[in-house]
C-alpha cells in the first residue's frame, strides 16, 4: 500500500489512539507514554494497553509511526545464546555485514540459553530504542508465559517503529508484527536420514537436544518420518536425549556403547555433537565410516576439518543474518497493514566422507543386539 | 564449441556455469579442462552445476548432486518391495554422465543384493517423453514381463505411465514405477522418484564461484539426493 494522495484520502476505518484509551479505561496520555515507552507507567496499565492493542488489532497511523521511525536508532540488537557456537556466530556475521553495508550498529547480546535472561534484554533494548531487535535459536516449546511476554514485546516493538525478527524458531502467531526467518529443519534432517536408510542402515542412533527443544524435535521429526515413510519401527532406545555440545555427544555415545545398544550409524542434532561422537568413537576403537557411520546438522567449518569430513544438512546461517538485518532496516514493516513477514530457507544435505553402507545390511534387521 | 572464442565471448563475466550432466568421452572431457584453464587466466571461473569434476588439477568449481546414489536407492526400495525382474527405460547414452550414474546406482542396487539384472530389460532412449513411451511399448510387446520400471527421469517415466495405460496395465498393481528429478510434475502423477536439491544446486554454486578465497577448500560440493515414496510403486505379491 501506497501512502494516500490528495483526494483519495482512506477513511481512517481503523482503531484510534482514543480507542485503545476507552477499551483500556485509561487515559490517551497513559496509552501514548506506554507505546513510546518514555515515561514510567505501572506493570498493571502497561498490561491493559498492550491487551486493548491486541484486541483492537490496534497500529499507530502512519505519520505517528513515521515519528516513531524517527525516534528508532539506526541499531540492530542480535540476540543469542552464547557467542562460542559456530552456526550462530556464522548468522552473526551475516547480520554485521548487512548493517554495516547499510550504515546501521549492530549490538550483541548473549543469554546463555535463559528465557527470561532473553526478555530481559529484549525490553533493555526497547528502551534504548534498537532498531531491531533479532533473536536466533530454538525455544522451550511448552513455555506458555515466555511466549506470551515475548508476544507482547513483539507488539510494542512494532508500535514504537522496531520489529522484532525471529531467526531459526517458530512464529509467535499470524497475528503478531513480526518478521520470521526459518530454514527447513524438518526436511533437512528428513533428507538426512533418508541417505542413511537408502545406504542401508536401519539402526539409527539419534543424539538429539534437550526434549522439547523445538530445533531438535524439528530433527527428530523428520528423522521419525523417513523412519516411517521406509518402513523401519522407530525404537526408542535409539534417541538419546542432551544438549548441543561436543561433551554431550560424546557422554551419549559412550553411554550407548556400554549400554550394548546396537547401532550402524548415528545421526547427531549438530556437528558439535558428532565431533563428540568421532572422540567416543575413536577410544572405542571404532572406525567411522568402515564400523559406523555419522552425520550431523548444520554444516558449521567443523564438518570439514573432521576427519573423515563430515556429511551433514546445510543450514545458510549468514543468509539468515543477513536477511535479518535486510528486514530490520527495509521501512515496510513501518507501512500500514504490514502484518509480519515470513521467510523460510531450503535445506540438503552436503555428502562428504562419513558414511558407507553397513557391512551386511540386511543383518541388523536380525539379531546382532 | 571453439574454447578461445567462447572466452572472448563471455570476457568480463565472473563465472560460466554449465547446468546439467556433459558427455564423458576423452575428447569432451579435455576440451572441458581448456575452458576451465582459459577462463581461469581470465580471471573468470568455470562452474560445472550437477555434473562431475574433469580433473583434479583443473580450475573449476563444481556442485554436483549425489546421482548414482539416488538410482541405488530407489532401486533397493524397489527390491525390498519383493521386486525382481525391474526394467531401467533411458539407457540409450550411457556416456552421458547423468544416465552413466543411474545406470551404474541400478546395477550396483542389483549387485549389492546379490541379483542377476536380466540385459533385456535394460533398453535405450533418451530423456524424452516420447522415448519412454515407445521404449515400454517395445518392453511389453516382447513380453518382458517386468514388475517394476525405472525412468531415467520424471519426463520418461510419464511417458511410461502412458504406455502402460494404454495397454490396460495396472499401476502400482501390475507394475510399479518410479521416475528421477522430483520436478513438480511427479507430484501431479503421483510418482515415486528421487529428489534432487535443484535450487540448492544453484545457490551453491554461484555462491561458490563468487567468493573462492572464502571457500577455497570446498571448491568441490556433493549434495544429498532421496527418494521420494508417493503412489506408484507398491509390494510385490509373491
Amino acid at each position: 500500500m501506497t501512502e494516500s494522495t490528495p483526494g483519495r484520502r482512506r477513511p481512517s476505518t481503523g482503531p484510534t489512539l482514543a480507542d485503545v484509551a476507552a477499551h483500556a479505561g485509561l487515559s490517551p496520555a497513559t496509552v501514548s507514554r506506554v507505546l513510546a515507552d518514555n515515561y514510567p507507567v505501572s506493570r498493571s496499565a502497561r498490561q491493559r494497553v498492550m491487551n486493548a492493542v491486541r484486541e483492537l488489532n490496534y497500529s499507530a497511523n502512519t505519520h505517528a509511526r513515521a515519528l516513531a521511525a524517527g525516534a528508532r536508532s539506526t541499531t540492530i540488537a542480535f540476540i543469542l545464546a552464547d557467542v562460542r557456537g559456530q552456526s550462530f556466530a556464522d548468522a552473526a556475521h551475516g547480520v554485521e555485514r548487512e548493517a554495516a553495508k547499510q550504515g546501521w550498529l549492530s549490538l550483541i547480546g548473549t543469554t546463555q540459553g535463559d528465557p527470561d535472561r532473553e526478555l530481559a534484554l529484549v525490553q533493555l533494548m526497547r528502551e534504548q530504542r534498537a532498531g531491531a531487535v533479532v533473536l536466533i535459536g530454538g525455544i522451550m516449546e511448552d513455555a506458555a508465559d515466555y511466549r506470551q511476554k515475548l508476544t507482547e514485546l513483539a507488539r510494542s516493538l512494532h508500535a514504537a517503529g522496531s520489529l522484532l525478527v525471529l531467526c531459526g524458531r517458530p512464529s509467535l502467531g499470524d497475528d503478531v508484527p513480526a518478521a520470521v526467518i526459518e530454514y527447513d529443519n524438518e526436511n533437512g534432517a528428513y533428507a538426512l536420514t533418508s541417505h542413511l536408510l537408502s545406504q542401508g542402515h536401519r539402526r539409527i542412533l539419534f543424539l538429539a537436544g534437550p526434549e522439547r527443544q523445538s530445533t531438535s524435535n524439528e530433527r527428530l521429526a523428520g528423522h521419525r518420518r523417513a523412519l516411517s515413510d521406509f518402513g523401519v519401527p522407530d525404537a526408542p532406545e535409539l534417541v538419546e536425549h542432551g544438549v548441543f555440545t561436543r561433551a554431550s555427544g560424546y557422554q551419549s555415545m559412550r553411554r550407548a556403547v556400554a549400554a550394548g545398544t546396537d547401532f550402524t550409524a548415528v545421526f547427531a542434532a549438530t556437528d558439535v555433537v558428532a565431533a563428540g561422537v568421532y572422540a567416543a568413537a575413536a577410544e572405542h576403537g571404532l572406525t567411522i565410516p568402515g564400523d559406523l557411520s555419522v552425520v550431523g546438522y548444520d554444516d558449521v567449518e567443523l564438518a570439514q576439518d573432521l576427519r573423515p569430513r563430515l556429511t551433514t544438512v546445510h543450514v545458510p546461517y549468514e543468509d539468515l543474518g543477513r536477511t535479518a538485518a535486510q528486514i530490520a532496516v527495509d521501512d515496510q514493516h513501518l507501512q500500514p497493514g504490514w502484518t509480519g513477514d515470513h521467510r523460510l530457507f531450503k535445506t540438503h544435505v552436503v555428502i562428504r566422507s562419513s558414511v558407507t553402507r553397513p557391512e551386511s545390511p540386511r543383518q541388523v534387521d536380525g539379531n546382532r543386539g | 564449441m571453439d574454447a578461445n572464442s567462447t572466452v572472448k565471448l563471455i570476457a568480463g563475466v565472473l563465472a560460466v556455469v554449465l547446468v546439467g550432466g556433459g558427455l564423458r568421452t576423452e575428447a569432451h572431457v579435455r576440451r572441458m579442462a581448456e575452458i576451465a584453464h582459459s577462463l581461469d587466466r581470465a580471471g573468470s571461473r568455470l562452474v560445472l552445476c550437477g555434473r562431475p569434476p574433469i580433473g583434479a588439477d583443473v580450475p573449476a568449481t563444481v556442485v554436483e548432486y549425489d546421482n548414482e546414489g539416488g538410482a541405488f536407492a530407489v532401486t533397493d526400495y524397489l527390491i525390498s518391495l519383493g521386486h525382481r525382474r525391474i526394467a531401467f527405460v533411458g539407457a540409450g547414452e550411457p556416456e552421458h554422465t547423468t544416465t552413466g550414474a543411474r545406470l551404474s546406482g541400478f546395477l550396483d542396487a542389483h549387485a549389492t543384493r546379490g541379483l542377476e539384472v536380466d540385459q533385456e530389460l535394460v533398453v535405450s532412449g533418451n530423456y524424452d517423453r516420447e522415448s519412454g513411451y515407445r521404449q515400454t511399448k517395445m518392453l511389453l510387446d516382447r513380453g518382458a514381463g517386468m514388475t517394476a520400471v525405472v525412468a531415467v527421469t520424471d519426463v520418461v517415466a510419464s511417458g511410461v505411465l502412458a504406455a502402460l495405460r494404454d495397454a490396460g496395465v495396472r499401476v502400482p498393481e501390475d507394475v510399479s514405477v518410479v521416475g528421477y528429478d522430483d520436478i513438480p510434475l511427479s507430484g501431479d502423477l503421483d510418482l515415486t522418484t528421487v529428489h534432487l536439491p535443484h535450487e540448492e544446486l544453484g545457490r551453491a554454486a554461484v555462491r561458490l564461484a563468487l567468493h573462492r578465497d572464502e571457500y577455497a577448500l570446498d571448491q568441490h560440493l556433493m549434495l544429498g539426493t532421496h527418494v521420494v515414496i508417493r503412489s506408484s510403486t507398491a509390494k510385490r505379491e509373491s
